[in-house]
């Protein structure tokens, strides 16, 4: 089992590239619609993207929801449907450590993102509006001074 | 920045339930972190967003933990004595409610060990960016479909 170290990439490299692909034009579309709206329709935008359910979500809330329902038919009905938990908790554990799990394919194609895919296009409509144009950025000697603005922008 | 720091403002369902004292220790620490590597050259800007992208998100821990204890339980439940099937239920149940409401038992516990968000940590990663100056040279927003620099930003964000 090869662990996969940089979390930004590991869900990507699991999934099929046309699928990926997709997601990719989907990104570059939805920063193209929305960069042309007015602000607040803009502001709100942003404000969903927060709340976007990302791919671990989706998954964690499956994986608990079968593990769940295994444990209880195991400590209820017959002590076989434990089973259905074990599998469970071995494909979550596996997906934690490598990035890969058996119904990840499934939601990439129905086009649900990783965070920092969803992180990507909310820069992407800041950048857009503006938030990082009237940032006084000194050369490397001294942007210590701008890091504080620089924060600060990144956030809100 | 008082106001923003009010945890049933976020739209991010894991600093919902971090105490407000906690959000402001991360926040200051982003801030930290900024400001000692802005002064350095880019190559090492550059390595430390390499840094930030594979550090372990708080999801990632909590995921790890509770998969490992619900396979444990369901295993000895099926080997020892099927009682043990209770800590499986309480694993997963406990992550339900997670993933569905936000709370988890154990996430004080890991934001007392500094381990943040994934959004907190891309937040981190972006403000080195545009210190970096990724997002400097991006013509000016023209308000028109056709102008609007799309191709540029798309080239900041994914670098």
């Amino acid at each position: 089992m090869k662990t996969n170290r940089n979390e930004v990439e590991r869900v990507r490299r699991h999934t099929p590239p046309k699928t990926q692909a997709k997601i990719e034009q989907r990104l570059e579309r939805n920063v193209s619609f929305h960069g042309t709206r007015t602000k607040t329709d803009r502001a709100r935008r942003i404000a969903d993207l927060e709340e976007e359910w990302s791919i671990e979500r989706h998954l964690d809330t499956t994986a608990s929801a079968l593990g769940l329902g295994g444990a209880l038919l195991g400590l209820t009905v017959s002590k076989k449907w434990l089973l259905a938990s074990a599998v469970v908790g071995g494909f979550l554990l596996q997906h934690a450590i490598t990035g890969w799990c058996p119904p990840l394919t499934l939601f990439r194609r129905l086009g649900v993102r990783t965070r920092s895919e969803i992180d990507r296009e909310k820069f992407a409509l800041k950048a857009l509006r503006g938030d990082f144009k009237d940032l006084a950025l000194p050369g490397p000697g001294d942007r210590v001074s701008a890091a504080k603005d620089v924060t600060q922008a990144a956030k809100t | 920045m008082a106001t923003t720091l009010h945890p049933l403002t976020e739209t991010d369902r894991v600093r919902r339930y971090t105490s407000p004292q906690m959000l402001l220790q991360i926040e200051e620490e982003i801030e930290r972190n900024v400001a000692v590597y802005a002064g350095q050259p880019d190559e090492v800007i550059s390595q430390r967003i390499e840094e930030l992208k594979q550090e372990w998100s708080i999801n990632r821990y909590l995921q790890a933990n509770v998969a490992a204890v619900g396979l444990l339980g369901a295993l000895l439940g099926l080997t020892v004595n099927r009682k043990f099937g209770v800590l499986t239920a309480l694993a997963f149940g406990t992550f339900l409610l997670h993933g569905v409401r936000g709370w988890d038992p154990r996430i004080h516990t890991l934001r007392k060990m500094g381990i943040r968000t994934r959004s907190e940590i891309d937040r981190e990663i972006y403000a080195l960016k545009i210190l970096r100056g990724d997002f400097k040279d991006l013509p000016a927003d023209q308000g028109s479909r056709n102008l609007l620099p799309i191709r540029e930003i798309m080239r900041a964000v994914n670098s």
